[in-house]
C-alpha cells in the first residue's frame, strides 16, 4: 500500500523559489501594465518582420535602380546614379504603358463606382432573399485573380467561347469573333475582367455607408414632396461622398497594380502592357534589374502619393 | 525521501535514454538525408518517366527530384532570377538552344570542358551548337529540326498535290478555306518562330557572319516572310487566336488546321490516336521554296552554384544512354542526340517520315542563339510581330524596327 | 407607382445575378458537359448529359504532359491545394492573434513614436512588389526559406499586417473605453483588460479580418511564382497556371481545374459572408 508523504514546511530552497516567482511576476506586470513597454513588446516582432520582408528588399532594389544591372552581363554591374530614372521617363514604351495604365484605371474607377453604386442601392432595399443576393454578389471578389484571368480568356475565346456562343445564339453575330485580337478591345476586356472581380468589394463598402443614412431624412423629404430621383440626388449622393472618395482611392490603388489577371488573360501582349506588366518584363524577361527597379520606384512614387492622399482624406472625412 | 530519490533517479534514466535516442535518431536521419539528391529543372518534354528515374536511383544512389517549368521562357526567367540571387535553382538544368547564350553569358551554367569526357561527346550529335567561345556549356540530349507537318487526309480529299512553293501553299490554303473544309487551315503562332520558318525557307539568311541583321533588306527573305505572315493573318488563314495563344500545337492535334509548324519527331504525337484527332494522317512536308530550316535542340547543363556537380554529371551521362534517349522519343517525339540510338530507331523503322526528314536535314541554317542578346531580340520580335499582325505597323516597319533593335543591343553588349 | 418600382427592382436583381454568376456558370458548364456538346456552335447551354470525366481525369487518373511522362495534373492539383491550405490557414491563425494585438496597440495605448510606427506598418503598401521580390529572393535563399511553406507563410503574414492592423485599429477605436476602464479599476492589467473585455467585443471585426486574410493569402500569385520551384511549396494558384499552360486548348480540363482551385475561397466567402460584410462595413467607415 502506498502512503502519501506527509506535508512538510517549505524548505529553504522552496521559499526562495516562491520569492523569485513573485519578483518575476511583478516585473512582468510592470511590462504588461505599462503602455509603453507593452506597445514595444508587441510591435517589436512586427517591426522586424516588416523590415525584412518589405523595407530591406526595397532598399536593395533601390540600390539596383541606381545601377546598370543586366543579368546577362553580370560582370558589368556598375553605379549609374539617376540615369535609369531618366531613361525610363524618356522611354517611349514607358509612356505607352503609362497611357494604357491611366486608361485602365480611369475606366475601372468609373465602371466600378457606377455599377457598385447601382448594386448597393438595390441591396439597400428590403426584399425577400436579399441576404442570398448579397452573398452571391460577393462571390466574384473571392476568386483568385489568376483564375479570373483564365476564366475570361476562355469566355472570350474566338474558337468556342461563351461570348461568341451567346451572341451567335441570339443572332447578334453571324460568326465567331476573336475578341482579344484588336488591341484596344483587348485592353478593354482586361479592364472588364478586373472590374468584374473588384466591384463586389466596393458594393459592400457603399452599402455600409448607405445603411448608415438615417431613414428620417428620406421620410421628411418625401413629406416635402420629393420624388425618388431627387432623393437620390440631394440626400443619398452627398452623404455618400466620403465613402465614394475612399472607394475611389482604393480602386485606384488596386487597379494600378493589376498583374495576375493580365498575365493569364493576354500575357505580355503589347496591347495590354500596363506599367506593372512592362516592369515585370523589364525585370524578369529582359533581365534588367536596374531599369526594372527604377520603373518600379516610379510606380511606387505614384502609389505613395495616392496612399498619402487616401490617408489624408480619411482624416478629413472623419472630421466631416 | 527515499522513494522520491528513486523516482528522481528513474526519471533521470528515462530522460537520459530518450535524449540519447533522440540524438541518435537525428544523427541517423542526417546521415540518411546525406544520401545524395539532386534537382533537375526541365520543361515538361525533357522529363524521363518515374520508372527510369527510380532505376537511376537504384543504380547510383542518387535521388532525382524533378521540377517542371511550363516552357523555356518561364524556365529561363527562373534561372536568371536564381542567378541574380546567387543560388542554384537546380543542379541539372535543361538548356534549350534558345537559352544557351543567355545562360552562359549570365554565368548560370558552368563550362563543362573539364568535366565532360570527349568520348561522351563523340557519341552525340550537336555538341557544337552548345559551344560558345570554344567552351562547351551543355551536353546535347536531343536534336530537333523545325518542320511543317500536315493533315494528309484533307489534301487527299481535295486531290491536291503537296505544295512546293509558298505561292502554291498559300493558294492551296485559300482553297481549303473557301471550300469550307477547314476554317483556319494554317496554325502558326504570331511569334518569331513562324517568321523564321517562312523567312529561312524562302532563302533568307536573317543574320550575316558578324550577326548583323540582313532581314530588313528589301529583297531578303526576312521582309518577304513578314509580308506573307501578315497576309496569312489578314486573310484569316490563321486564326486570330494565335495572337494571344501562340502555341500552335493543340489546335493541330485537335484537327482544326491543315498545316502546322512542327518539329522533327512530332509525328509521334500527331499520329498517336490518344493525343491527336488527326491520327494517322499526319505527314511531313519539305519546306517550300528553298527548303531551309533551323534546329532547336536541347541539352543539359550544370548550375554554376550547384555543390553537387559530380552527381549532376552522372545524371547527364545516364541521360544520354540509348535507353533513356529512346524513351524520350517515344514519349515526346524528341530525336535522340545519341547517334547510335537514333540509327537504331531508324533501322527499326520507328521513325515516321524518315525520308522527308532526311531530305530536310540537308537544308539547315543557324540562328544566332549564342549571342547574349538573343533572347531579348526574340522577345522583341515576338512583340513586334504581334503588332504587325494586328495591323498596327507595316511589315517594313517591323523589320526596320527589329534591325535597329539588334544594332542597339549589339552596341550595348560590346 | 409601386408596381413600376417593384418591376425596376426585380429587373435590377436579375441583372445583378446574371452579372455576378454567369461567368462562373460558364466555368461549371465547361467542366461537366461532354466535349461534343461544349465544342459545338453554339454550345449546349442547358446540359442534357453530365459527365464527371474531366474531374476524374484531373483528380484521379491524371495524364502527364501530352499524355506522356512528367508531373501529372493530379499531382499538380492535389499538392497545390494542400500547400494553399497550409499557407492560407496558418497565416489566418497567426493573424487572428496578431491583428487584434497590433490593432489594440494603436487604438488604445499611448507611447512615443506611435504615429511613426503606424505609418511604418501602413507604409508597407506603398512598397512596389516585384523588385522587392528580387531582393526577397536572395534574402530567402540565404535564410534557406526558398521553396518552403514556412517562407510563404512568413511573407504572407507580413503582407497582411498593414491592412489588418489598420482595420483592427479602426474597429477597436470605435469600441467605447468605459468597459475597459471599469475592468482596470477592478484590478485588471492592461493586457488582461484587452483579453477579457476588448477581444470579445471585437469579434465581428476579427472575423472579417480573418476571412479577408484567408482570401488574400489564398489568392497570392506573383510572390509564390517567384519564390517556389517544386511542388513542395507551390500553392494552387501557381500550379493551376502551369496546368493551364500544359493542357492548353483542353478547355474542359482546364475549367475543371480552375473550379477546383476556386471552390475553397468561394466557400469561405459564402459561408462567412455575414461577418465579412459586417466587418467591411463596420471597419471601413471608421
Amino acid at each position: 500500500m502506498r502512503k502519501r508523504a506527509p506535508l512538510q514546511a517549505p524548505s529553504q530552497t522552496l521559499r526562495m523559489k516562491i520569492r523569485n516567482k513573485q519578483k518575476w511576476q511583478r516585473s512582468l506586470s510592470v511590462i504588461i501594465d505599462n503602455q509603453k513597454w507593452l506597445a514595444y513588446l508587441i510591435l517589436a516582432p512586427v517591426v522586424i518582420l516588416i523590415f525584412f520582408m518589405a523595407y530591406f528588399p526595397a532598399i536593395q532594389s533601390f540600390r539596383f535602380s541606381l545601377m546598370y544591372y543586366n543579368t546577362r552581363l553580370p560582370e558589368r554591374i556598375h553605379f549609374v546614379g539617376l540615369n535609369n530614372y531618366v531613361r525610363i521617363l524618356k522611354d517611349p514604351l514607358f509612356l505607352e504603358a503609362l497611357k494604357r495604365t491611366v486608361y485602365f484605371v480611369v475606366i475601372a474607377v468609373g465602371m466600378i463606382l457606377g455599377i457598385a453604386l447601382a448594386f448597393s442601392l438595390v441591396l439597400n432595399k428590403s426584399f425577400k432573399g436579399r441576404s442570398i443576393l448579397r452573398a452571391l454578389v460577393i462571390v466574384p471578389w473571392a476568386i483568385p485573380p489568376v483564375i479570373n484571368g483564365f476564366m475570361w480568356k476562355w469566355l472570350l475565346s474566338g474558337d468556342f467561347g461563351f461570348l461568341n456562343g451567346i451572341l451567335y445564339q441570339f443572332g447578334l453575330i453571324s460568326s465567331y469573333k476573336p475578341w482579344l485580337k484588336d488591341p484596344f478591345m483587348a485592353l478593354n476586356w482586361a479592364t472588364l475582367t478586373f472590374v468584374w472581380r473588384f466591384t463586389p468589394f466596393v458594393t459592400i463598402l457603399l452599402l455600409g455607408a448607405l445603411q448608415s443614412i438615417p431613414l428620417e431624412l428620406y421620410d421628411s423629404a418625401k413629406v416635402d414632396g420629393a420624388g425618388a430621383r431627387s432623393c437620390l440626388w440631394h440626400i443619398t449622393l452627398p452623404l455618400l461622398r466620403p465613402m465614394l472618395t475612399i472607394a475611389l482611392i482604393i480602386i485606384m490603388i488596386f487597379a494600378f497594380t493589376v498583374f495576375d489577371e493580365i498575365y493569364t488573360l493576354t500575357g505580355l501582349d503589347p496591347a495590354t502592357k500596363t506599367l506593372m506588366m512592362y516592369g515585370y518584363e523589364l525585370a524578369f524577361e529582359k533581365g534588367r534589374f536596374g531599369i526594372g527597379s527604377a520603373l518600379a520606384y516610379v510606380i511606387g512614387i505614384f502609389m505613395f502619393l495616392i496612399t498619402y492622399s487616401y490617408i489624408k482624406s480619411i482624416y478629413r472625412e472623419v472630421k466631416y | 525521501m527515499r522513494r522520491r530519490d528513486k523516482l528522481a533517479f528513474k526519471l533521470r534514466v528515462v530522460i537520459g535514454t530518450l535524449l540519447i535516442g533522440a540524438i541518435g535518431f537525428c544523427l541517423l536521419s542526417v546521415s540518411l538525408a546525406a544520401k545524395e539528391k539532386i534537382i533537375y529543372m526541365s520543361t515538361p518534354w525533357g522529363v524521363p518517366s518515374k520508372n527510369l528515374l527510380a532505376e537511376f536511383e537504384k543504380q547510383t544512389g542518387i535521388e532525382v527530384e524533378v521540377t517542371t517549368i511550363g516552357d523555356e521562357k518561364a524556365l529561363r526567367d527562373k534561372v536568371m532570377i536564381a542567378t541574380a540571387g546567387g543560388i542554384a535553382p537546380a543542379d541539372v538544368i535543361f538548356v534549350g538552344i534558345t537559352n544557351v547564350g543567355v545562360f552562359s553569358s549570365g554565368r548560370s551554367i558552368v563550362q563543362l570542358d573539364e568535366i565532360v569526357s570527349p568520348d561522351l561527346l563523340e557519341k552525340l550529335t550537336g555538341a557544337d551548337l552548345f559551344r560558345i567561345g570554344g567552351y562547351l556549356y551543355s551536353v546535347p540530349i536531343y536534336q530537333q529540326l523545325v518542320m511543317i507537318d500536315y493533315d494528309s487526309s484533307v489534301l487527299e480529299k481535295m486531290g491536291a498535290p503537296v505544295p512546293t512553293t509558298w505561292e502554291e501553299f498559300t493558294q492551296l490554303c485559300r482553297e481549303i478555306k473557301q471550300k469550307g473544309i477547314r476554317k483556319y487551315p494554317i496554325t502558326f503562332g504570331a511569334r518569331a518562330w513562324s517568321w523564321y520558318l517562312i523567312a529561312l525557307s524562302m532563302g533568307g539568311v536573317l543574320f550575316d557572319e558578324e550577326l548583323n541583321p540582313t532581314f530588313h533588306q528589301p529583297d531578303s527573305g526576312g521582309l518577304g516572310a513578314m509580308k506573307l505572315l501578315r497576309d496569312f493573318f489578314e486573310e484569316e488563314l490563321i486564326s486570330a487566336e494565335r495572337i494571344t495563344s501562340v502555341n500552335p500545337h493543340p489546335s493541330f492535334w485537335a484537327g482544326e488546321a491543315v498545316f502546322h509548324q512542327a518539329w522533327q519527331g512530332s509525328l509521334t504525337i500527331a499520329n498517336n490516336p490518344e493525343t491527336s484527332k488527326i491520327a494517322p494522317n499526319a505527314k511531313y512536308i519539305l519546306l517550300p521554296d528553298e527548303h531551309f530550316t533551323w534546329s532547336l535542340p536541347a541539352a543539359l547543363g550544370i548550375s554554376a552554384f550547384s555543390n553537387k556537380k559530380d552527381e549532376a554529371y552522372k545524371f547527364i551521362v545516364w541521360f544520354t544512354k540509348a535507353e533513356i534517349q529512346k524513351s524520350l522519343y517515344e514519349a515526346y517525339g524528341m530525336f535522340p542526340a545519341n547517334k547510335a540510338a537514333f540509327a537504331a530507331l531508324g533501322e527499326a523503322g520507328k521513325i515516321e517520315g524518315f525520308d522527308v526528314m532526311a531530305e530536310q536535314a540537308r537544308f539547315v541554317r543557324r540562328i544566332p542563339y549564342r549571342a547574349p542578346w538573343y533572347t531579348e531580340f526574340e522577345n522583341e520580335a515576338n512583340d513586334t510581330i504581334k503588332r504587325m499582325v494586328r495591323d498596327q505597323i507595316s511589315p517594313e516597319e517591323a523589320v526596320g524596327h527589329l534591325a535597329n533593335y539588334v544594332y542597339e543591343l549589339k552596341k550595348e553588349y560590346e | 407607382m409601386i408596381n413600376h418600382q417593384k418591376i425596376l427592382l426585380y429587373f435590377c436583381i436579375v441583372i445583378m445575378l446574371i452579372w455576378s454568376l454567369v461567368p462562373l456558370y460558364w466555368l461549371v458548364l465547361s467542366s461537366i458537359i461532354p466535349q461534343v456538346d461544349l465544342y459545338s456552335i453554339p454550345p449546349r447551354w442547358i446540359p442534357t448529359r453530365i459527365t464527371l470525366e474531366n474531374f476524374r481525369s484531373i483528380l484521379i487518373t491524371g495524364k502527364g504532359f501530352r499524355g506522356a511522362l512528367g508531373t501529372t495534373a493530379t499531382e499538380l492539383i492535389k499538392k497545390g491545394l494542400i500547400n494553399s491550405l497550409i499557407v492560407a490557414g496558418t497565416t489566418t491563425l497567426i493573424m487572428a492573434v496578431a491583428a487584434p494585438l497590433t490593432g489594440y496597440v494603436f487604438a488604445r495605448l499611448n507611447f512615443p513614436g506611435k504615429n511613426l510606427f503606424f505609418f511604418y506598418i501602413i507604409g508597407m503598401i506603398a512598397v512596389p512588389s516585384w523588385p522587392v521580390l528580387i531582393g526577397l529572393f536572395s534574402e530567402f535563399s540565404k535564410l534557406g526559406l526558398l521553396d518552403t511553406l514556412t517562407g510563404l507563410i512568413i511573407l504572407s503574414v507580413a503582407y497582411r499586417m498593414p491592412f489588418d492592423t489598420w482595420f483592427m485599429k479602426g474597429y477597436l477605436s470605435s469600441i467605447p473605453t468605459e468597459l475597459e476602464d471599469a475592468a482596470r479599476i477592478d484590478g485588471c492589467t492592461l493586457l488582461g483588460a484587452m483579453f477579457r473585455v476588448v477581444l470579445p467585443l471585437s469579434l465581428p471585426g476579427l472575423m472579417a479580418v480573418v476571412i479577408i486574410s484567408f482570401l488574400f493569402s489564398w489568392n497570392m500569385f506573383m510572390a509564390p511564382l517567384i519564390l517556389t520551384y517544386t511542388l513542395k511549396a507551390k500553392p494552387i494558384t501557381v500550379t493551376i497556371s502551369e496546368f493551364v499552360g500544359q493542357y492548353y486548348a483542353e478547355w474542359n480540363l482546364m475549367s475543371a481545374g480552375a473550379l477546383v482551385a476556386i471552390i475553397p475561397p468561394i466557400l469561405v466567402a459564402l459561408l462567412f459572408q455575414k461577418y465579412l460584410i459586417k466587418g467591411i462595413v463596420g471597419g471601413a467607415i471608421k
